[in-house]
């Protein structure tokens, strides 16, 4: 079996991390993280099958993405931005094991994981789950809009932005968090008292972005 | 520094290639794809650089053009469907505030199976004089291709001249003729700077190369009677 998630963050998270100053992909505690300074995906996964701590280079992210997405792999191992795993190989009367070694590339730690408390409760509210956010998809991507007064499980989260709204988010930058979670995963979405917005699914992905907010 | 000439040509090898000739053929130094129509190829005059003889599944060309966009490859053995590179590894001076490169490191990628197909004897076919191959042109120029839609189809100018315009619209009464998305998806093997020699077979073949080892070869549309 394929780990198509697996795959389908990494090529988030490749688009994402391109500011130079957070390049690459933070691994610690099981949990995969990058982030460009203004939004944040995160995929936690088993401690035993991401392993180690580091950065994961963009260069080994890309290959990673492209193995990911074709053959099952055991586990993966960082330590510091030299990444190793072991996949298996499948012949027709036998499988057999395989540690394809990664050499290390040039990336900086970012220590990105330091974020993710503030995402999530208790530093951040729960707003609703399972909204829906068609509106996003609907808008232009230079749009604007701010959430709704309450929002319920099952309608819209987002408005398009008013004149007097005191935070709001870039339509472009919540569609390209949000092409982590497939079309029918249900997302719980918190929100913390800077204006953070975070959406989290069952499976342990996680996007978060930071707010426009109007200065007096 | 990234082996952007490798990407290239695995990313248009990958988009040609197609069942049955899946896959990009390596032997003799040469690395090939083909769907049957098209030819793309790239001769690697380093013995060491490309070395062996197999097939790259898919899987694994994209895994290697994935490496190859991000540092310098070394080398790439092909055994079968086994493929080792070595990659150049990188690190980050804080001293100095840039990336240093470092030292060679081997990758060896899962064998993905992937037919053999007889990649040299389809070469040999571009080389073979009994094909009645004759050069046309040297430098074309292919702005005409560039501006046409994707679904449109050229044929040649009557009297190509080097640095002229190679193709034109087809006519009604053209004997043979090419598709433009065919053209423009081989093409793409060729950088800016590339000069391109240009030949044709007596079957309307067409080949391109250029001065660095990339060859890319169409088959064309004929008229029957």
């Amino acid at each position: 079996m394929v780990d198509s998630m697996l795959a389908q963050f990494l090529n988030v998270a490749l688009d994402i991390q391109q500011t130079p100053a957070y390049a690459g992909i933070r691994v610690t505690g099981g949990t995969l993280a990058a982030s460009d300074g203004v939004i944040l995906v995160a995929f936690k996964l088993n401690s035993e099958y991401i392993r180690g701590e580091g950065m994961i280079p963009p260069a080994t992210a890309r290959a990673l993405a492209a193995l990911a997405n074709e053959v099952y792999l055991d586990y993966i191992e960082v330590d510091g931005t030299a990444v190793n795993l072991v996949t298996r190989e499948q012949y027709a009367d036998r499988s057999e094991r395989l540690a394809v070694t990664f050499p290390p590339f040039a990336c900086r730690t970012v220590r990105i994981e330091t974020f993710l408390p503030r995402c999530l409760p208790p530093h951040a509210e729960l707003v609703c789950e399972a909204p829906s956010l068609k509106l996003v998809k609907a808008a232009r991507s230079n749009d604007f809009v701010e959430l709704v007064d309450k929002p319920v499980r099952g309608s819209e989260l987002f408005q398009l932005k008013l004149p007097d709204a005191k935070v709001w988010y870039s339509v472009r930058q919540l569609r390209e968090g949000l092409r982590l979670f497939r079309a029918r995963d249900s997302v719980s979405v918190y929100k913390n008292d800077q204006g953070w917005l975070s959406f989290r699914d069952d499976w342990g992905r996680l996007f978060a972005v930071t707010p426009f907010v109007k200065r007096d | 520094m990234p082996s952007l000439d490798i990407t290239n040509f695995l990313n248009v090898a990958l988009d040609v290639q197609a069942t049955p000739f899946v896959g990009v053929h390596v032997a003799d130094g040469v690395a090939a794809a083909t769907d049957g129509v098209m030819l793309v190829a790239k001769k690697y005059n380093d013995p060491v650089y490309l070395r062996g003889r197999g097939s790259l599944s898919p899987k694994a060309a994209k895994v290697l053009a994935a490496l190859a966009e991000a540092t310098w490859i070394g080398s790439i053995e092909v055994n079968g469907n086994r493929v080792t590179v070595t990659a150049q590894s990188t690190w980050y001076d804080e001293k100095v505030g840039t990336e240093v490169a470092g030292g060679y490191c081997e990758v060896k990628l899962p064998e993905f199976y992937c037919p053999r197909v007889p990649i040299a004897r389809m070469l040999a076919v571009l080389t073979d004089e009994s094909q009645g191959w004759q050069q046309i042109v040297e430098n074309p120029n292919l702005k005409a291709l560039k501006e046409m839609s994707v679904r449109g189809y050229v044929a040649l100018v009557d009297d190509p001249r080097d640095g002229g315009e190679l193709f034109r619209p087809k006519a009604d009464g053209d004997e043979c003729w090419y598709s433009v998305a065919q053209l423009r998806r081989g093409l793409r093997l060729f950088g800016k700077n590339a000069r391109l020699s240009v030949r044709q077979n007596r079957d309307g073949w067409l080949a391109f190369n250029d001065q660095w080892g990339h060859t890319f070869a169409v088959t064309p549309f004929v008229k029957r009677n």
